[in-house]
């Protein structure tokens, strides 16, 4: 299956520039998008949530297809409190669709906030698993011994450390428990994220990405990025890419099914004789990509109405 | 008791997202390649959902136009990216900021700040790129005045407990109407009247601004990107308002910090009460403050690793 992701990730740059641009609405057909369309369900969403803003990207890799000033939508330093890795372990997801061979959407439900701090208090990790993790942290500690080793020729002598009265002390976050026996299951690292839609020519479909930082703001690496992944979806419909506007590589939630969710979707608000309207396209399609994606807290926008 | 109390501020706290590092890397490999050329970047950070008075880098630092929006505001510095890592250790710190600090006064003195008030919220970058490891070392600067102390005349208030619901309902819409250039910093009156900073203050006649003005009821306003005390921000605001309105010297003022959250509303605003001081007329604003602390909260710069998402190699084993 990676071994596929790759072959299709750089063999669909290549297809994207031989596709020619969607003219036509495909929305209802086949829950696909017009550049047009992506712009206006794009200014939608901006209006409905005010923390997602247009952006132009780099200014040498605008795509004509779509304005200038409204190449991608961005949404920045988003919290994710938990890991979704370890919430796994409580086993609380549910199917929601029926599961066709390996593209099945696993969806999570977080709704109950309590019910989860207590599963997470009550989770017994297996001993390997702590020992996994114990090695993790004194790798990490490592690391950072290193790093500050390096840096330490260039701490600057009094010179710069003036005492200034109008800074406000500002108390750091604090990330590890005082409780010394239980110091593996509540350690909690608040990550943020920063979220990217752009627009997927190939699929005509939106193409989420993101990327994430630790609470010092300090880039994650990938492994650790897959952590906040649902872990059915992680390395299967979340892959790793190039971002099309920026260069450096991103997780990116696959849209090959993209547009058939999309359908569905509609199809169940027709029967419930709704129609559901190609502005509220990005807000659905948010709807829909929180099952991959369950601790990252974006979503403050109204339930939409299907039945 | 309250009156001797330093009003404090809260220091911004760089992002910088590894796009940021990508297209310095493009620059400098295809443009300046040796040159070292100061750089105008921009910045931005918003006053919703704010927490922690962060500013954000990415790509779009280095673009020619700058998307802005309701929420997001710009801030406006200078990228010194240097040749090698010994510029970069030895290079005099100091005397950069002053320079920065300097050229913020001309900004103010010369109206620049008037007609575009982003230009208060300034940093310096000072950067060195090595790009065989994809490790950016990194420094941000927040100039701002050290010599310039203010007090708390009175404990704040929230806005809600100032003005009325009616009030604070059509500030809203105007500030959503206003160039966030303007909304950054502006003025309001008592029932939350809108005053651009360039229709208030004049840089020309700076001993008749604000004369027939009752400070009492009217508001120097900021969009705020923290979300308990005051932002870093304000402090370059309260300092074009001490060199422009000589009138307000020794005087208390009532600041306003725009805060906004989702649904649109300005419940989390409070309204702070300061008092500015006299010094003499000859007073110069000569030393400046400050450089970003480390995550270790040590006086040292940061490094970058972007292997992980810009090193062809590592990333193919991702794709992989």
């Amino acid at each position: 299956m990676d071994m596929i992701n790759k072959i299709k990730s750089t063999s669909l740059s290549m297809a994207e520039k031989l596709t020619p641009v969607l003219k036509e609405s495909k929305f209802k057909e086949n829950g696909r998008l017009t550049p047009e369309e992506f712009v206006a369900a794009g200014d939608h969403l901006v209006h409905m949530c005010r923390t997602w803003n247009w952006s132009n990207g780099d200014e040498s890799k605008i795509k004509s297809y779509l304005p200038a000033d409204k190449q991608y939508l961005v949404t920045k330093n988003v919290p994710c409190q938990r890991r979704c890795k370890d919430m796994e372990f409580s086993g609380i997801e549910k199917i929601v669709e029926e599961t066709e061979g390996e593209d099945g959407w696993v969806t999570q439900e977080v709704d109950d906030e309590n019910e989860i701090n207590e599963s997470v208090a009550e989770m017994t990790l297996e001993s390997n698993k702590i020992d996994e993790l114990r090695e993790k942290e004194t790798n990490t500690q490592d690391e950072e011994e290193e790093e500050a080793l390096d840096m330490e020729d260039f701490e600057e002598s009094g010179m710069l450390e003036t005492i200034d009265p109008s800074v406000a002390i500002v108390q750091p976050t604090a990330s590890k428990s005082a409780d010394p026996n239980n110091e593996i299951d509540s350690v909690v690292h608040c990550r943020s994220y920063d979220l990217h839609i752009v627009y997927n020519k190939y699929y005509q479909t939106p193409h989420l990405f993101l990327i994430g930082y630790d609470e010092n703001k300090k880039l994650l690496t990938v492994d650790e990025m897959f952590e906040d992944v649902s872990q059915d979806n992680a390395k299967k419909t979340v892959t790793f890419e190039q971002h099309p506007h920026l260069g450096p590589s991103m997780l990116a939630v696959h849209p090959c099914r993209h547009g058939d969710l999309m359908k569905k979707f509609i199809q169940i608000a027709e029967e419930g004789g709704n129609e559901l309207s190609v502005y509220s396209y990005l807000i659905i399609f948010l709807k829909f990509v929180q099952s991959v994606i369950p601790t990252i807290n974006y979503d403050f926008s109204q339930t939409i109405k299907t039945n | 008791m309250s009156e001797n109390k330093i009003f404090q501020y809260v220091q911004f706290k760089s992002v910088v997202a590894p796009d940021f590092w990508y297209k310095l890397a493009e620059n400098k490999l295809n443009i300046e390649k040796l040159d070292e050329i100061d750089q105008h970047i921009v910045g931005t950070y918003t006053n919703l959902n704010a927490k922690n008075c962060l500013i954000d880098f990415d790509c779009t630092s280095f673009n020619s136009k700058i998307v802005t929006s309701r929420n997001k505001f710009g801030a406006v510095g200078v990228l010194k990216n240097l040749n090698t890592i010994e510029s970069f250790k030895n290079c005099d710190k100091i005397s950069l900021l002053n320079t920065a600090g300097n050229q913020l006064i001309t900004n103010i003195l010369n109206g620049t700040c008037l007609e575009n008030p982003s230009e208060l919220a300034s940093f310096l970058l000072l950067s060195f790129a090595d790009l065989k490891k994809y490790n950016f070392y990194y420094w941000f600067a927040f100039p701002a005045s050290l010599d310039l102390v203010i007090y708390e005349a009175s404990p704040s208030q929230f806005i809600s407990e100032k003005f009325t619901d009616e009030d604070i309902k059509n500030f809203t819409l105007k500030i959503d109407s206003l160039d966030t250039k303007q909304s950054a910093f502006f003025i309001a009156n008592k029932t939350l009247d809108v005053i651009l900073l360039k229709d208030a203050i004049s840089h020309v006649k700076t001993d008749s601004n604000l004369l027939d003005f009752d400070l009492s009821s009217n508001y120097f306003c900021f969009s705020d990107p923290s979300e308990s005390k005051c932002g870093w921000v304000l402090r370059n605001y309260i300092l074009l308002l001490y060199l422009l309105c000589p009138i307000l010297r020794g005087q208390s003022i009532n600041i306003l910090s725009v805060r906004q959250s989702e649904q649109n509303s300005l419940k989390a605003s409070k309204v702070f009460y300061v008092t500015l001081p006299k010094y003499n007329d000859d007073f110069q604003f000569l030393t400046w403050t400050s450089w970003e602390k480390n995550n270790n909260g040590k006086m040292m710069p940061r490094i970058a690793n972007m292997s992980e998402v810009m090193d062809p190699i590592k990333t193919a084993e991702h794709f992989a």
